[in-house]
């Protein structure tokens, strides 16, 4: 049976169930005075063509009826129906305890409408998550990321993910994302599944916000990429936007694989409709872009210029010889631009000529500059370390000492839009705790990061 | 835009006016309107209801009070296509009411309302896959799941809708749908 065969099942068990209360309907607007007596010739009124005279009949018994108990009741009627939008409209208890009846029972009383704005969501209590962050190595895990930015769950996006999905868990909640992704990469590491053979991971961000979504897939991407290095591989990590499409839910449905290796193989369908969808699911991430590179997929993985040459355009840019550049980020990556409208794929470079320091997108496929940020002046490490420590003295803060933070000072921090500028972190020790401070090196403001109290820094 | 995608584009525009057109004509007292958005969407409103007050009566308590809503205080509705929110809206709000004024989510046991929804012209895989969906899913699981699979409803509408962060839907739909495949393989 196909696997979503139950969902039409599903579909037509509720149909069936689904009851014909129309005439109910209908006597019920009738009686407030929606619908009138006379019909209003429709196909759907030819459906049953002698009901509306049984109708009629039962109506002008309701109205004989209602007559009565209108003298009798000093002619009691109801008000006349509120014009209020029904997504805001709340009926009364006595409504709804009033179970509605066909005619019999129609000149009971009921109450209007009264208007009022519902605010309550749904009973449970429902985790707040921000963000779904799915990474894919062959083993498919899903990060989902709560309001505080921590990681509010861990799940399995394949059968290959369920081995790991309780170890990385364990370790996973509650830490930050950055945090959480690190120590699945080195389990995944651990077990093999990301290997110097095997050392393509596949990242997507699903996020209300586009923008929080760029800005965690650019910082999920760092950190998984750090944690690699430090397992000894150097592998690319290839992030890409992805829209929960049908086509894509229903090859994840069908399939069971995560919604990035879904999007990703769906372009690949797109380029040849006749491989077959079986063994581009049973494919790892790095086979997916091996066979991009392959089929020279126009308007994805497109891939005809390497690393090393992104690298020497970066540097006849800057006008220096490769041997001269200092590449900021220790590896080079790929970045995928999925939107729509703009399917490419990017080589993205931070290099640095000693004094100063350019970012570069570089079109993987012909090679073009498609972006450059900078020059920006590399600043002093010493000297803003001794900045920030005296910035924060005159707060009031007792600086017991001050570092730069050594590797993450090398990384200028990149994002996609303009108005993206480098900043370089410091850390300050007070005896309460550590600050770690981001320090902007254009506009030199300082940003607190995060602080850490003396307990936990022990 | 491909030519059989615009296509599909068109069919549910035209699908969302004509229900926009039906919705107007039934406040304007036009019963063979009212027929025919009833039969169009009763079955939509009637497992949302089911799926999330899990109580057959009260499911066709809302539906009727759904229709008789929407007939009776939707002059003020604008058309812009979005008939079918418009009507998840007032099926949810009805929803929230009644759990809201009863304080019972639902929680009747099972042989009080499972033997109602036993009918005969459900296969018997169809019956357990009901009895799974309203048994064993929780209620958000279920509720997307329901407006997904038997509504028609998008992610993002479900987000809206349930005033969910999409990334939640999501999550759950994944996790229903889990349970339900694992059950029904």
């Amino acid at each position: 049976m196909k696997k979503s065969e139950w969902k039409n099942a599903l579909r037509h068990s509720f149909t069936v169930l689904s009851p014909d209360d129309f005439e109910t309907v209908l006597s019920e607007c009738e009686r407030k005075g929606r619908i009138p007596m006379t019909e209003n010739k429709t196909p759907a009124n030819r459906r049953k063509p002698f009901r509306y005279v049984l109708l009629a009949g039962a109506l002008v018994a309701i109205l004989v009826s209602g007559l009565v108990i209108g003298n009798v009741l000093n002619r009691k009627t109801d008000p006349p129906p509120e014009a209020t939008p029904a997504p805001i409209t709340e009926q009364t208890t006595e409504k709804t305890s009033t179970k509605i009846t066909p005619t019999s029972e129609k000149t009971q009383e009921t109450t209007q409408p009264e208007t009022v704005v519902p605010t309550e969501k749904t009973p449970d209590a429902v985790p707040e998550i921000v963000a779904s962050v799915y990474l894919d190595v062959n083993p498919g895990l899903r990060f989902e990321l709560a309001k505080d930015k921590t990681v509010a769950d861990v799940a399995a996006t394949n059968k290959d993910g369920e081995a790991f999905v309780d170890g990385i868990k364990s370790d996973a909640l509650g830490k930050t994302l950055n945090d959480a992704l690190g120590s699945a990469v080195a389990q995944l590491t651990g077990a093999g599944s990301i290997s110097k053979a095997n050392d393509t991971v596949l990242l997507a961000v699903v996020a209300d916000d586009q923008a929080e979504a760029v800005k965690i897939s650019g910082s999920a991407s760092f950190a998984i990429k750090r944690s690699m290095s430090k397992n000894g591989i150097y592998g690319n990590v290839v992030t890409c936007s992805v829209q929960p499409t049908k086509r894509v839910m229903d090859l994840v449905d069908d399939y069971v694989i995560s919604v990035s290796k879904a999007s990703f193989i769906i372009r690949l369908i797109d380029f040849d409709p006749a491989y077959p969808t079986e063994r581009l699911v049973s494919m790892t991430i790095d086979e997916l872009v091996a066979l991009c590179k392959e089929w020279n997929v126009i308007g994805w993985c497109d891939i005809n210029v390497t690393a090393k040459e992104a690298l020497e355009t970066a540097a006849a840019d800057v006008g220096i010889s490769v041997g001269d550049v200092i590449l900021k980020y220790r590896h080079s990556q790929v970045e995928v631009l999925s939107e729509p409208d703009r399917n490419i794929c990017l080589w993205s470079l931070w290099v640095a000529d000693g004094e100063n320091n350019y970012g570069y997108h570089i079109d993987a496929a012909t090679g073009e500059i498609r972006k450059k940020t900078g020059p920006t002046v590399l600043p002093d490490e010493q000297a803003v370390t001794q900045l920030i420590t005296e910035r924060y003295t005159e707060r009031g803060i007792h600086v017991s000492g001050a570092s730069s933070l050594g590797d993450l000072y090398q990384l200028y921090f990149m994002d996609y839009s303009d108005s993206a500028e480098p900043v370089c972190r410091v850390q300050i020790y007070t005896d309460e705790g550590v600050y770690t401070v981001s320090y902007n090196v254009v506009t030199g403001e300082d940003t607190l990061l995060n602080f850490l109290e003396t307990k936990q820094a022990k | 835009m491909d030519y059989v995608s615009s296509v599909k584009h068109t069919e549910f525009e035209n699908r969302a006016k004509d229900a926009d057109d039906l919705l107007l004509r039934a406040t304007q007292g036009d019963r063979g309107a009212l027929e025919e958005l009833y039969r169009m969407f009763s079955p939509q409103v009637y497992a949302f209801a089911l799926a999330t007050l899990k109580n057959v009566e009260d499911a066709k308590d809302v539906l009727q009070d759904c229709f008789v809503s929407l007939c009776c205080n939707s002059e003020n509705y604008q058309p812009q296509g979005k008939a079918k929110s418009y009507i998840m809206t007032v099926t949810n709000n009805l929803c929230l009411m009644l759990l809201r004024k009863r304080k019972r989510n639902a929680d009747l046991p099972e042989e009080d309302w499972m033997p109602q929804i036993e009918r005969e012209e459900l296969t018997p895989y169809e019956k357990a896959l009901l009895r799974e969906c309203l048994s064993s899913l929780d209620d958000l699981e279920r509720q997307v799941i329901v407006l997904h699979v038997v509504s028609g409803y998008k992610y993002r509408e479900i987000a809206a809708l349930l005033h969910l962060p999409l990334s939640t839907v999501l999550s759950k739909y994944f996790r229903a749908q889990k349970k339900m495949q694992e059950k029904f393989k």
